[in-house]
């Protein structure tokens, strides 16, 4: 059994979910004592990394780690579910969880026959606006993964098997999201946040529906769409030569059609005061509270300075509410980067009246309180720990280059990063506050008779935006 | 994770951690002790063998240095042999409430507010956790503060206040966490489930503890569990990333050597499980449970005892996962059941082997007797072939890399085999898997599995289980084995 102390770590902010959404950076210690993100390293790092193009327009991205016999091959889409219609979002998921079990040439028989052999670690995911597929082994083996990960990309099999298979899956996974109330408190909350009809709604139970109604005729259509190039990147992390490299992948990719198609634009979701809160009554211990509300997207001149303001929110509530009043084990605040933004706090306690209260009072001084620079900067020095820590695995440091690449169409982005937050003062975190911690949705889990409404309306109405 | 691989991952995965500590004060500016021993040990397995200077510095506490300069980055990790398995009935819960005063401050930083400013001021991610067998406490940070976050840690294991009015504060956090555990509708069922196997010693394999004993935990209590397990000679300290491996001992001696255990310190007696108990089979329904859960759990393998044996187990796993194989293809590939596997828990004095099985509610019969039924097949001589017992040692080869890959992750597992194996048998771990046949696994089976007692638990709803006419017939079961349990439950609702 795992017990395990989480803080207020075990949710980061930079933890942005779900398939390719920009992942962990740094910050710089320029100011600091103690420098660790010098311009001589970013240099580096950007010297190893180059762009190139298939001749269908797909753009590639090979980042050099000489020396390593490991190979990380990350491919995305643009697009997902947000790009769907009502009623038959999870179409994406159940596309790309179906695509790895079979393709042309490859039955499932096959597919497991070779992932076993040569133990590759193949996967593909829908997400909310990117979806990806991925496969990671040593360069050894490059010969067999590559056209496994071309087959299965450009020619899925969905045979009726495979694809009933997936689907039973995905709906006992769906079934079981209201046993963890962790996992049920953020449905709790999404079903305010996002309401009927909003691009980025996802509901179990109205997942569940969409399946029972989806069928082949619908995958192979999707696929069919998905598959263009001028929608496509490729990210290739290894010490494979880069001319073999790239003439590989033109023989695996370099034939797939490009076609344009428009994305459906983000959407904020609108605040309602009448739809601000909701309770889901369930016999246990601990009261499980989490709000939400709307954030700088992660193209926003806001981005960066609104991770770094997040960072603080955590480490204030983190003090405030676990550290000097102990009223939870896990308390917690985040932000997701998509092109919308997203902000999230939330908490386990048995006190959630104490405990709503806390998150006021925090939320109170992030918006009055004038943080040092001091202050400012010692923040940061966390940045400059995550920033290495997405470079510390193949498959870590690809996905971080396709979010770059997905939403800023370039690797400097990433790189770059710890000299944006270089630039954040507290002025900016201290205006941030006042724009972003307002109009909160707020869904709790606890028993209907130890909880008063007002508790969280309160949290709700004192922070109304201006 | 885009570079999951199963064997290594999945074996380090199915463990957990750690914890450390000490007493006295750091001593200022005295020259650092020499080293008494120091060995380099290379872990067998092609090109993916692994290198670890393992050192003591003159008050015992073990050094395990893994140089790397990937990445500007060091991990600290300070592991202890304790846990459950150092508690006694009266303080079970105690070492992990003690692992969360681990952040409450000490000698050099006065209490929590200040550990929390050094954490930022250094740029550390850190975390700590408790097993049944192990405390461990890790930070990541860049690796010019090393030698501050070497003392950062010294401070914080050799010079704990475990202040009454902290131990106030963050007694009611660890109620929480307690609480987060009992919401969730498998946690009586675990807590029965290891009454039966482990009788009036569960309390051993129960690093939650129970809940009144955390209410009223004292500073006593905690200072006692100090100078049993957290003193240098039951710890010892893993550092991975960017560092000279000569450059370090020194600072290492000079932040811990003044860390001393009690005088006349001994370790702390464990007591000997009884014998695994007769077949039982029960049902518990509880509210919010959806899909079906049917756990089979066997008596395993001891790692200290029998380390042959957890190789076959080990082995076992990973033949059981080959999706070419039988019993992946009867299972999980034809969708009689979402998710089928066998799980081994290495650890130094229990071993439980278990077969877990997720499937419909009307799926519960099928699943039971084809589980029941297959395993009986696993001894025959045509049930693995020999391809698969190829592609899995290749697979724990490739797999080690991938672990090597992420080494920040990586030390953490080191630290628990440390304290659950010891590092010999981990340092010769790869190459005695790529050992294992035919027979070894079919010996295992025969041996702990076919014919042998085992629990069986059934998890599902109560309208599931009206719906198939399965009875709910754990509550004897309960009013036996739980009654301190059921105190619990109670007392956690007010």
């Amino acid at each position: 059994m795992k017990v395990m102390k989480v803080t207020k770590y075990a949710l980061p902010f930079f933890i942005l979910t779900s398939g390719l959404a920009v992942t962990t950076w740094a910050a710089s210690l320029h100011a600091a004592p103690k420098s660790i993100v010098s311009d001589e390293s970013i240099a580096k790092q950007k010297a190893l990394t180059k762009s190139h193009k298939l001749s269908n327009g797909i753009q590639v991205t090979t980042r050099s780690i000489p020396g390593s016999d490991i190979l990380a091959l990350a491919i995305s889409f643009e697009g997902g579910q947000r790009d769907i219609p009502t009623g038959r979002k999870s179409l994406n998921r159940w596309a790309f969880g179906a695509m790895p079990m079979a393709a042309a040439g490859y039955p499932r028989a096959k597919v497991h026959e070779l992932t076993e052999k040569y133990s590759l670690a193949m996967t593909c995911g829908g997400g909310i606006e990117y979806s990806n597929c991925s496969i990671s082994t040593v360069s050894e083996y490059w010969s067999i993964a590559l056209p496994l990960l071309t087959a299965i990309v450009t020619k899925p099999e969905f045979a009726e098997a495979d694809i009933n298979l997936v689907k039973d899956r995905m709906k006992a996974q769906l079934r079981n999201t209201t046993q963890e109330p962790e996992q049920y408190v953020n449905e709790v909350v999404n079903r305010i946040y996002y309401p009927a009809g909003h691009p980025y709604r996802l509901n179990h139970d109205e997942s569940l529906a969409e399946l029972e109604k989806l069928s082949r005729t619908d995958l192979v259509d999707f696929h069919k769409n998905t598959l263009n190039a001028s929608r496509m990147r490729i990210v290739v992390v290894s010490s494979m030569p880069e001319k073999k490299l790239l003439a590989d992948l033109e023989k695996a990719f370099g034939k797939i059609k490009s076609s344009k198609a428009e994305p459906i634009p983000a959407l904020d979701a609108a605040f309602s005061i009448d739809q601000s809160y909701a309770f889901e009554d369930r016999d246990i211990p601990t009261a499980y509270i989490r709000a939400k509300f709307d954030a700088p997207s992660v193209t926003s001149k806001d981005a960066v300075a609104s991770r770094l303001m997040f960072e603080i929110l955590s480490e204030e509530l983190g003090d405030e509410i676990r550290t000097k009043r102990s009223l939870s084990y896990s308390v917690y605040s985040f932000g997701l980067q998509y092109s919308k933004g997203i902000g999230a706090i939330g908490a386990s306690t048995s006190k959630p009246e104490e405990t709503l209260s806390a998150m006021n009072d925090v939320i109170k001084k992030m918006k009055t309180h004038s943080f040092s620079e001091d202050d400012i900067n010692q923040h940061k020095n966390g940045f400059s720990t995550a920033y290495y820590l997405t470079q510390e695995t193949h498959a870590s440091l690809a996905e971080a280059l396709l979010g770059s690449l997905n939403y800023y169409g370039n690797t400097d982005y990433l790189y770059e990063l710890p000299r944006a937050l270089d630039k954040v003062n507290a002025a900016e975190i201290k205006r941030l506050a006042n724009q972003i911690l307002v109009n909160m949705r707020v869904g709790v889990i606890f028993p209907r008779s130890k909880f008063k409404d007002e508790w969280a309306k309160n949290l709700i109405s004192q922070n109304l935006a201006k | 994770m885009m570079c999951s691989t199963r064997g290594f991952n999945r074996i380090f995965s199915s463990t957990l951690v750690a914890m450390g500590f000490s007493l006295l004060l750091i001593g200022a500016g005295k020259a650092p002790p020499t080293a008494e021993t120091a060995k380099t040990t290379k872990a067998p397995g092609k090109s993916s063998a692994i290198s670890f200077v393992s050192k003591k510095i003159d008050n015992g506490l073990e050094v395990v240095l893994m140089p790397s300069s990937k990445v500007p980055l060091v991990t600290i990790v300070l592991v202890a042999k304790a846990g459950a398995m150092t508690e006694t009935r009266e303080i079970n819960g105690l070492t992990h409430l003690w692992e969360h005063m681990f952040f409450k401050g000490n000698a050099r930083l006065p209490d929590q507010e200040a550990f929390n400013r050094r954490i930022r001021e250094l740029g550390i991610t850190y975390n700590g956790d408790t097993s049944a067998e192990t405390v461990r406490y890790y930070f990541t940070m860049p690796a010019v503060h090393l030698d501050d976050g070497l003392q950062f840690m010294a401070d914080a294991i050799s010079t704990p206040l475990l202040e009454q009015t902290e131990l106030e504060k963050e007694r009611h956090v660890v109620l929480d966490e307690y609480d987060r555990n009992a919401s969730h509708p498998s946690f009586d069922m675990r807590n029965l489930s290891r009454r039966i196997i482990y009788g009036d010693l569960d309390y051993r394999r129960d690093p939650l503890g129970q809940r009144p004993l955390i209410e009223k935990a004292t500073r006593e209590q905690l200072l006692r569990i100090r100078d049993e397990v957290f003193v240098p000679q039951n710890c010892a300290l893993f550092v991975s990333g960017d560092f000279d491996v000569e450059k370090i001992m020194p600072m290492v001696a000079k932040h811990f050597s003044a860390w001393k255990a009690p005088k006349d310190w001994t370790p702390v007696k464990r007591p000997e499980f009884q014998p695994f108990p007769p077949t039982i089979e029960f049902v518990m329904t509880r509210p919010l449970v959806r899909d079906a859960t049917i756990d089979i759990t066997f008596d395993g393998p001891k790692a200290r005892q029998s380390p042959e044996d957890t190789f076959a187990a080990d082995f076992l796993i990973n033949l059981l996962e080959h999706r070419s194989g039988k019993f992946y293809k009867k299972f999980d590939d034809s969708g009689l059941t979402f998710e089928t596997d066998m799980s081994y828990h290495t650890q130094s004095e229990a071993g439980e082997i278990s077969v877990v099985a997720k499937t419909k509610p009307e799926n519960i019969a099928k699943v039971r007797e084809a589980l029941l039924a297959e395993i009986n097949e696993w001894a025959k001589p045509d049930y693995f072939t020999k391809t698969q017992f190829d592609d899995v040692r290749r697979r724990l080869i490739i797999g080690h890399k991938f672990e090597l890959n992420q080494l920040s992750s990586f030390i953490k597992s080191l630290g628990f085999w440390w304290s659950v194996t010891g590092l010999d048998y981990y340092a010769g771990y790869l190459n005695d898997m790529q050992k294992v046949d035919l027979k070894q696994v079919q010996g295992f089976v025969k041996k702990y599995l076919i014919g042998k007692p085992y629990v069986m638990t059934t998890l599902l709803s109560p309208e599931d289980a009206k719906a198939i006419n399965l009875e709910d017939n754990s509550k004897p079961l309960v009013e036996k084995y739980l009654s301190d349990y059921k105190k619990v439950s109670q007392a956690s609702l007010k």
